[in-house]
């Protein structure tokens, strides 16, 4: 479904270009799990905004392949890549506080990829969005149809992001550090809903994050990026048990054990 | 509705304060409205019965309840100066220039919003950068100084209009209009000059935020994204500002007035306080404040209706 090869994405703001993805490859099939570890500017984020097709085309200079279902997205004319943004490949962002518009009604952005991408009755846009607002397990999807994003919780909001992301039931969906905004409860509220989504209609999903252990929790595969460069990839299970870069060592390390500090 | 409700209550009050500020000055400045009509050599027993005559003994609040009952029931009293009522006054010159800063509201509005969201969406062009040049000139110039530019190169020089050749409504509404367009252009064009860098700056400010990259990921074009999401919120800041202005014309124009001999209140305001007329300079003072504050109220209601996070409950 997914295939990116060789994608290199160069800044050029600075007075030297700066390399932020380097040689990045990534292979996605229908219904899979990925995992992208890394820290802040690792490149993760940048990797997953090109594959949206969302980066811009100032100050950057992007090379290499990203082959979605047959389609160039990094060289696809724009109309091309709108056809599929919101219908095939949609996306979850970081900030569900800021990641909504705050002037617009709740049901008017779940439904928003539908308006644009088929010519559904309102009505009908309508019962889908309720659905899609129940599905996501949010209470009295009526009720907050109706609401302003400044109404809800932080926990809600990405609820009605993930909502909004799945309405037009994409092949992938790229949730960018989906629950780092969020409390713990509510983050594994989240991963359950995902895998929920990903069960229920195959939904392929690229999940980003800095969190090893969430990660390891969702993910059958996972990449680790280091400044650019992926620095391992595999079975979630295996970098795990057995990661062969020092990086990678370095991150499980630094996931804090509960049981060990009981234990001491 | 209990907001708009509270909202009125409290613009009434505002008014009602205010009208009484411009009664009080007025006993409190120097300058006494017996002597400016009679003059200096006027004997004393005159005065004082001229001062009787127009009710100038009496103490201050009951002064001012008399005035404020008469000016809601549409009576604002009799000039001092002239003997005929302020109302009749008024009534020729109030629309003239209600009519100059409508006009320069429109106008500002028609050719800033364009003119800022071109600026913003062609940002980095030459268009952009033509218009960030003249929009700092343009924006340096005060009004009155406009006003004497336009009549210089649009009566004088390209004789588009003859300065000082006014027309009245009366005569021809037509001539009437387009004689006032050019005063129009001058209150106007400073103000939309600062309007456009507002407008520009407010859309590129939040065309970086996070819901615009959420709403492209939907697959908006551009163009959606510009119409459906930022610019409402870019206007937001914008109302603010147009509200300051629309206030701030209504006084901008009582001095175009003088530069383009237009027979509206302006000029009628300046020989009233020469005078000493109360009755004229209090009708008119306390009829701008009632439509500054007006417009204030309609700048708060236009928030609760753009911007959910202002709405209270109830």
């Amino acid at each position: 479904m997914l295939d990116v090869t060789d994608l290199n994405i160069e800044f050029h703001d600075h007075l030297t270009p700066e390399t932020v993805v380097n040689d990045f490859d990534l292979h996605m099939d229908y219904g899979e799990i990925v995992g992208l570890v890394g820290e802040s500017g690792s490149g993760k984020t940048m990797s997953a905004l090109a594959i949206a097709g969302l980066l811009s085309r100032k100050n950057m200079k992007k090379r290499g392949r990203i082959e979605f279902e047959g389609t160039d997205i990094l060289n696809c004319p724009r109309n091309e890549l709108r056809s599929l943004q919101g219908k095939d490949i949609s996306m979850v962002f970081q900030e569900p506080m800021n990641s909504l518009d705050p002037l617009k009604k709740i049901g008017y952005q779940v439904e928003e990829s539908l308006k644009i991408h088929t010519d559904m009755s309102a009505k009908n846009r309508k019962r889908l969005a309720l659905r899609a607002l129940s599905e996501v397990e949010l209470p009295d999807p009526k009720g907050i149809y109706e609401l302003y994003p400044h109404e809800l919780s932080g926990g809600m909001r990405q609820r009605v992001m993930i909502a909004a992301a799945i309405i037009s039931k994409p092949k992938l969906l790229i949730c960018d550090e989906p629950t780092t905004a969020l409390d713990v409860t509510i983050q594994a509220q989240i991963l359950e809903l995902l895998k929920k989504i990903n069960k229920r209609y195959n939904t392929a999903i690229l999940f980003i994050s800095h969190d090893l252990s969430l990660v390891r929790k969702l993910c059958k595969r996972v990449l680790v990026m280091y400044r650019g460069n992926v620095v391992e990839s595999g079975e979630a299970e295996q970098v795990f048990s057995h990661p062969e870069a020092e990086y990678t060592r370095l991150l499980i390390a630094a996931i804090p054990k509960f049981e060990k500090l009981r234990k001491d | 509705m209990k907001y708009i409700i509270r909202k009125t209550a409290s613009m009434a009050v505002t008014v009602l304060i205010v009208s009484f500020l411009v009664f009080l000055a007025f006993s409190v400045i120097p300058g006494d409205p017996a002597v400016a009509k009679l003059g200096t050599s006027a004997t004393p027993e005159k005065l004082v019965k001229l001062r009787e005559e127009l009710g100038l003994n009496r103490p201050l609040p009951v002064r001012y309840f008399e005035w404020i009952k008469s000016f809601l029931f549409g009576d604002m009293g009799t000039s001092y100066s002239y003997g005929v009522s302020v109302r009749s006054m008024l009534a020729g010159k109030l629309p003239i220039t209600f009519c100059l800063t409508g006009m320069s509201f429109v106008l500002i509005i028609v050719i800033s919003i364009p003119l800022g969201i071109s600026a913003a969406k062609y940002e980095d062009t030459l268009f952009s950068k033509i218009t960030d040049v003249l929009n700092q000139a343009v924006m340096a110039v005060p009004a009155f100084f406009t006003g004497i530019l336009i009549t210089y190169a649009a009566g004088l020089v390209l004789h588009l209009f003859t300065p000082g050749g006014y027309v009245s409504y009366r005569e021809s509404m037509g001539g009437f209009l387009y004689y006032m367009l050019f005063p129009a252009l001058a209150i106007a064009l400073p103000k939309t000059a600062m309007n456009v860098r507002l407008l520009k700056s407010s859309v590129l400010k939040e065309a970086k935020l996070d819901y615009v990259r959420t709403a492209y990921s939907r697959g908006n074009s551009t163009n959606d994204v510009l119409y459906k999401h930022v610019l409402k919120n870019a206007l937001i800041p914008v109302i603010t500002f147009l509200g300051m202005t629309l206030s701030d014309i209504v006084a901008g124009s009582l001095i175009i007035e003088q530069v383009f001999s237009i027979p509206g209140i302006g000029r009628m305001l300046i020989t009233s306080i020469g005078n000493r007329d109360y009755p004229v300079v209090g009708a008119i003072i306390t009829i701008v404040a009632f439509i500054v504050i007006f417009i204030n109220y309609i700048v708060d209601i236009l928030y609760q209706v753009i911007d959910p996070r202002t709405r209270r409950q109830g």
